[in-house]
């Protein structure tokens, strides 16, 4: 019999003490050994294997797989895709199907344009081209603009952020003190001064541009997560496995990392293409004889004053459908990697 | 210490649960989380219900608070009588007058179950202004009487103290001062201990039964440690799937197990004599919510499953020998007719699962 | 408190030094450097271009020692008519960082000089705080707006989950969000201008019945009318500040939705209800607060993006404010009108944030220094 003044030193003696207390009262304390629980006939009863086709069984699924399920199912993000998917497709085929010739003057009838009609969907602008051509060729490069800025955005920020958030120590402070700074100055101010600067008109160097500046954001981002995640005890236990410190950042906790990553890069995607517009629009981006949406809003503010509307609304709604298109998926994206957030 | 699916109401009960069903209305389905469950608890005295997680035992104390979420959560049947009222009956601010008034709730996770932008003093003065309608002073007067009642040194500081300056032992004795300090009839504590150190569970533990003796309270324990319902209670409901297996004074629980989910849950725990050896365990997992089983919700996992068990749910009631223990299980009682075989094993016919002709 | 208000302040010192030296490689980095801006500048006779050299001893080098010393000059740290070690001292004998009634010199950033504009020869600080004010209009009067509707929203839609105000404005929401704000403001121009002839579609006040707002002339007229023009002001208020926020309100309700969701699924939310509280207790004390710790945290991150959305809606809106300035300085490559731009906002944004974390301090009790 547990002796009680001992105190209790583990939690089985705990257990015991409470148990003999409750047989006491019982009047059928009989003993350790004793109890009819702990009879050998009682354990053969007990001992007998379960039954396994009376169990359902579930297969087990990836994370990844999980996560896809959820994506499938939102309809916000299926109706996204879809909307990008369009995007996309224009963005590709549309400069083929319908070129874009600016020597094409031929349509013009009133000055300022025509409004939208059978002939011309969208309309003409002031010297009678197609407004809906001037859409679909500018898709291309306000496409491409949002993926390679995303594309270098998301490589130096997760670079920056893992290095940050993983080693942590003079690396953290050093770099947290950049991202800082980069986040200090207000982000158009600097992306203006630099396109106009140093962009030249060039859309691939807009472009890196672009990616360069993006990057602050989506670091902090990540090397909150790795702060966070590399507190969990399946890194303590690959560490003991003696897994390397790079393998573990990016083979282990990466993945889990990935969720609220790949969110904000759908972010950035469609941060760059409005960026895009507004940097054209103002002519500090692209040069003027390469199409992308931002160029074809950038005349076209003029003739809003006389009542033209339709050469500056086409253009801005395709980068408002993308970018619609986007957020949905984003959203579905983030229900998709966490559904505890799941409205 | 009646269960059974038609419990009699006598004067003394405080608390008489008959037939509740709790079911969740998810996107993959209906989760069927109380099932059916019956129980009473007189005056003054205490039950212990217990089971593993996912068996339910929680919501039944969350409906009985009525503090699920409707939408999802909806009650098809059941009621809950307090003193003869039907709790499911009351509106929304009759009700507000039972929770924390009349029945007082305690949660699992003292670190997370106080507001942190308040202080404790406030938090347990919120609900003595609330029920009992005095003034704020008078309210604040009460709190640190509370906290002094519950242990806690030095209450007229600890009552101007923020929850994240106490430690774990000492907010949940802060959420047992606030659960007591209108007087309630009774008190539901869902697994108070288990988040706490083994040292302070006792204390907590001592504090709750004192308490409970010192105001006359009844007492709803819920828990999946047995060792704490050995010592805690004097009724125990055992919980499986949603429904109420086995009922019955603690020493027989404890003493003559009935139904083998019980003897299961009794031979795992860990005891002083079976140092050494490998910890037995009951095999299988608990059945998917979505797709529970036909017929006895433990039968899957059951080592003295036969027939009857895979087709009829037995319900709960006295075992046949006469002991006041109540059991659902068919073990214990004569199934069905065309179940094909008696409780002794006689088949009554040579095609097991087809009904007499 | 004051001891952590004065910590973070002496924190964001280095980052201001950052600002700082980032804005002088703008002006490294002007075709010609520092001096040759002010060469190849077409406005300026030789005499002002010379006394211009002189004064910020301008030359055209690429030797570290020069830009230090032209840096230095810029910045008020150095004297830098003087060499050597000498430099460090102004022309009054004492150091030349010090203010000019200590001793000290009277140059460059340390001194309130921030420069000349290389497009109007005027001083720039003069010639922001004219346009200063039309922002801060601007600005103040869309932070309240922002800040006001979204927390209203986001509670209403969280309280309201699942109905079809929810959804309704989770719909309207989602296609706000994505809206470019330069084209939401071009259409908002079209939609009451030209169309609906509603309301002004540019300027802060009517040109011909007013003076150009900020200047000297216009605080006067408006003194004498001040009723009048705060209507005249308040109608061409509208249309810009509904552009400026108008994303932000949308992308900011959702986050306050969420996180009281995410509070009102809490334990301690639990406990209240278990207590007996009322609905509406539970949800603007208990609840609220609580939600709206995250929520103060979002909206300081996000004040930078209400001046970069000063920029647009001045451009659009022909607001004579200091984004308008912006957009013209860069097209002139006025670089000293640029920099001290880029050095202010970025004052703005570093003191915004301090405050928001202050804030944060004050409200929730278990961040104590």
């Amino acid at each position: 019999m547990p002796d009680r003044n001992d105190g209790p030193s583990e939690p089985q003696d705990v257990m015991d003490e409470r148990v003999a207390a409750v047989y006491e009262r019982s009047g059928e304390f009989q003993g350790p050994g004793d109890s009819i629980l702990h009879s050998s006939a009682a354990r053969d009863v007990l001992a007998a294997t379960y039954d396994e086709d009376y169990e359902v069984s579930l297969e087990p699924l990836s994370q990844w797989q999980l996560a896809w399920r959820r994506f499938r199912k939102h309809r916000m993000a299926v109706v996204g895709s879809i909307m990008v998917g369009i995007m996309v497709f224009i963005a590709i085929f549309g400069p083929i199907i319908w070129p874009y010739d600016p020597l094409d003057l031929t349509r013009i009838t009133h000055p300022g344009g025509d409004p939208p009609s059978l002939q011309n969907i969208f309309g003409t602008d002031y010297l009678g081209r197609s407004v809906w051509e001037l859409v679909v060729n500018g898709a291309r490069l306000s496409v491409a603009f949002g993926l390679v800025t995303m594309v270098i955005a998301t490589t130096v920020g997760l670079a920056v952020g893992v290095a940050a958030g993983f080693y942590g120590g003079w690396v953290d402070s050093l770099l947290m003190r950049l991202v800082d700074l980069m986040l200090a100055i207000p982000f158009l101010f600097i992306i203006l001064v630099a396109a106009a600067f140093f962009g030249g008109g060039d859309p691939l160097l807009l472009m890196v541009i672009f990616g360069l500046l993006s990057w602050p954001t989506l670091a902090r981002l990540t090397r909150a997560l790795y702060l966070s995640l590399r507190e969990q005890e399946y890194v303590d236990a690959a560490r003991a496995v003696g897994v390397s410190n790079r393998r573990l950042a990016f083979r282990h906790i990466l993945p889990n990392a990935l969720g609220p990553i790949i969110v904000s890069a759908t972010l950035i995607v469609a941060n760059a293409i409005i960026l895009e517009a507004f940097v054209s629009f103002l002519n500090f981006g692209i040069r003027n004889t390469d199409i992308s949406w931002g160029t074809a809003l950038s005349a076209s503010q003029g003739q809003l004053i006389l009542g033209n509307w339709w050469w500056a609304f086409f253009p801005g709604m395709a980068i408002a459908f993308m970018v619609i298109g986007i957020n949905f998926m984003g959203d579905g994206l983030r229900d998709a990697f966490d559904p505890r957030a799941h409205d | 210490m009646k269960g059974s699916s038609v419990p009699e109401e006598r004067p003394q009960d405080l608390l008489v649960v008959e037939d509740l069903r709790t079911y969740f209305e998810v996107m993959d389905g209906t989760v069927r989380a109380v099932d059916g469950v019956n129980f009473s608890l007189p005056r003054g005295k205490s039950i212990g219900i217990v089971g593993e997680s996912g068996s339910g035992k929680s919501v039944t104390a969350l409906t009985v608070m009525r503090l699920l979420d409707m939408p999802p959560a909806r009650i098809p049947t059941g009621s809950i009588r307090l003193e003869g009222r039907d709790l499911l009956a009351l509106s929304e601010d009759e009700m507000r007058g039972v929770r924390g008034g009349e029945i007082a709730m305690v949660f699992q996770e003292p670190m997370t179950s106080l507001n942190p932008v308040f202080t404790i003093g406030y938090q347990i003065s919120e609900a003595i202004i609330e029920h009992l309608h005095v003034s704020r002073d008078e309210a604040n007067e009460r709190a640190i009487a509370a906290l002094a009642q519950v242990g806690m040194s030095s209450p007229e500081q600890r009552v101007k103290q923020y929850p994240h300056e106490l430690s774990g032992g000492m907010r949940q004795r802060a959420m047992i001062a606030m659960g007591l300090s209108c007087e309630p009839k009774m008190l539901i504590a869902d697994e108070p201990t288990t988040a706490l150190d083994v040292t302070v569970q006792a204390q907590i533990l001592d504090l709750i039964r004192a308490s409970q003796a010192d105001l006359g309270m009844a007492l709803m324990l819920i828990t999946h440690d047995l060792g704490v319902v050995a010592e805690m209670v004097d009724h125990v409901a055992v919980m499986y799937g949603g429904r109420v297996v086995e009922a019955g004074p603690v020493e027989q629980i404890f003493t003559s197990p009935k139904h083998p989910y019980t003897l299961g849950l009794l031979d795992s725990m860990p005891t002083r004599a079976h140092r050494g050896e490998r910890l037995s365990v009951i095999k299988g997992s608990v059945p998917n919510p979505f797709n529970m089983p036909v017929g006895c919700n433990f039968a899957p996992r059951c080592p003295r499953r036969f027939e009857p068990c895979r087709e009829h749910d037995p319900e709960l009631r006295p075992s046949e020998d006469g002991s006041v223990t109540e059991v659902a299980c068919w073990l214990y009682a004569e199934p069905p007719a065309d179940a094909g075989v008696t409780a002794s094993g006689v088949r009554t016919s040579d095609d097991p699962g087809r009904a007499e002709p | 408190m004051t001891t952590y208000i004065i910590r973070r302040l002496l924190g964001l010192i280095p980052l201001f030094i950052g600002v700082v030296i980032l804005s002088y490689l703008l002006l490294l980095m002007a075709p010609g450097g520092p001096a040759g801006s002010v060469q190849a500048n077409p406005r300026m006779t030789q005499e002002i271009k010379e006394a211009w050299l002189d004064r910020w001893c301008l030359e055209d080098s690429k030797d570290p020692a020069a830009i230090l010393r032209m840096f230095g000059g810029w910045s008020g740290i150095l004297n830098c008519r003087r060499d050597g070690f000498d430099a460090f001292f102004s022309d009054e004998g004492g150091l030349n960082v010090l203010p000019a009634f200590l001793g000290g010199g009277d140059n460059g950033l340390l001194h309130g000089d921030l420069g000349n504009s290389l497009d109007t020869a005027r001083p720039v600080g003069e010639m922001i705080m004219e346009r200063l004010p039309a922002t801060l209009v601007l600005a103040g009067v869309a932070l309240v707006l922002w800040v006001g509707t979204a927390i209203v929203l986001g509670v209403y839609a969280a309280v309201r989950r699942y109905s079809f105000q929810d959804q309704a404005l989770t719909f309207i929401t989602y296609i706000m969000y994505s809206l470019p704000t330069f084209w939401l403001g071009l259409m908002l121009i079209f939609a009451f201008g030209p169309a609906l002839h509603l309301l002004p579609t540019g300027g802060v006040v009517a040109a011909r019945d007013w003076p150009a707002f900020g200047s000297p002339q216009f605080w006067t007229a408006a003194g004498e009318r001040p009723l009048e023009a705060l209507w005249d002001v308040g109608r061409h208020l509208i249309l810009p500040v509904v552009t400026l926020v108008a994303v932000n309100i949308a992308a900011d309700s959702r986050f306050v939705r969420a996180s009281m969701l995410e509070t009102l699924s809490a334990d301690f939310v639990r406990t209240a209800k278990a207590k007996g509280l009322s609905a509406r207790r539970v949800i603007y004390r208990h609840a609220f607060r609580n939600a709206m710790l995250p929520v103060t945290t979002n909206i300081a991150l996000e004040i930078p993006f209400l001046v970069s959305g000063a920029v647009v809606v001045e451009t659009i809106f022909s607001w004579p404010g200091i984004g308008r300035l912006f957009i013209t300085s860069v097209n002139e490559r006025d670089y000293y009108v640029l920099m001290a731009l880029i050095m202010m906002s970025s004052f703005a944004i570093l003191l915004a944030n301090l405050i928001a974390d202050v804030v944060y301090a004050i409200v929730d009790p278990r961040i104590r220094y």
